[in-house]
């Protein structure tokens, strides 16, 4: 459980990632025709995952977000290795994910709201 | 956010854009000149195409290898060999009734152009999207006035 105190830091460090990602994966659109070009991303949910495994209570903020080139994909006679298909869909996926996390962070803001205001 | 992320996340996919877009007007200009037999050079037209590289600009804050999307090399000649036609009544037909005509097939322009209007679309998509990400995140500033 990450505590309320957190709750903006991470979710801000979340839409961080996502903006991060979605630069990564546009980058790669943008290099389709590239020849010789290896595609990015974007390592981030699996070290979190990691420090949280750790310690429930950890330090979240010192997870930062590695750009790395990834090997291993199929890869077309010019050697470049980005698919457009699979891009699209990391860019829908990583899209909703950033929707999320905003309305995560606008219901966290409206429900202080609320509490301050009181009845 | 920072918003100059902001504005770079616009520029990479407009670099996409871009050199999309001059890869189809090269694509165009080949297959106008499908058939031209004479150029400013002197011989036939020889085939364009468009070199790209991919902008890494080194390390701009916090080691992060830049992303700054694709550059235009440059536009070069393909070298590979002319196609020779026989046909004697043609102006420029050599002694034996050889044209040298240019290096442009139609099939290899269509499947390019094909590849560029594709690629167009996915950047368009992705600056589409970035523009809906960044009215959400403004969406929490109007939320909290």
């Amino acid at each position: 459980m990450i505590p309320p105190s957190q709750h903006v830091d991470t979710l801000r460090q979340l839409m961080d990632v996502a903006q991060l990602r979605h630069r990564v994966i546009s980058h790669n659109l943008a290099n389709v025709n590239t020849p010789g070009y290896r595609r990015l991303d974007v390592e981030f949910e699996g070290e979190l995952a990691r420090q949280l495994a750790r310690s429930s209570d950890g330090d979240i903020q010192s997870v930062q977000p590695q750009v790395v080139a990834e090997e291993g994909l199929q890869e077309r006679a010019d050697g470049n290795n980005v698919d457009v298909d699979r891009e699209m869909g990391q860019l829908n996926k990583n899209a909703t994910l950033f929707q999320t996390y905003s309305q995560l962070l606008a219901t966290h803001f409206s429900s202080m709201r609320r509490a301050m205001e009181g009845p | 956010m920072g918003f100059g992320q902001l504005l770079s996340a616009t520029d990479i996919a407009a670099s996409g854009l871009a050199a999309e877009r001059l890869r189809m007007e090269v694509v165009a200009n080949n297959i106008a000149n499908a058939h031209s037999t004479r150029t400013v050079e002197g011989g036939p037209y020889r085939r364009q195409q468009v070199v790209f590289s991919a902008a890494l600009e080194n390390a701009i804050g916090g080691g992060r290898p830049g992303l700054g999307g694709v550059n235009v090399v440059g536009i070069e000649q393909d070298m590979a060999p002319l196609q020779s036609v026989y046909d004697p009544g043609h102006p420029d037909a050599g002694p034996n009734g050889m044209v040298e005509m240019p290096n442009v097939r139609l099939p290899h322009e269509m499947v390019d152009l094909l590849t560029a209007s594709r690629s167009y679309e996915a950047n368009l998509k992705s600056l589409q999207m970035f523009r809906q990400m960044a009215e959400q995140a403004l969406g929490l500033l109007r939320g909290l006035s």
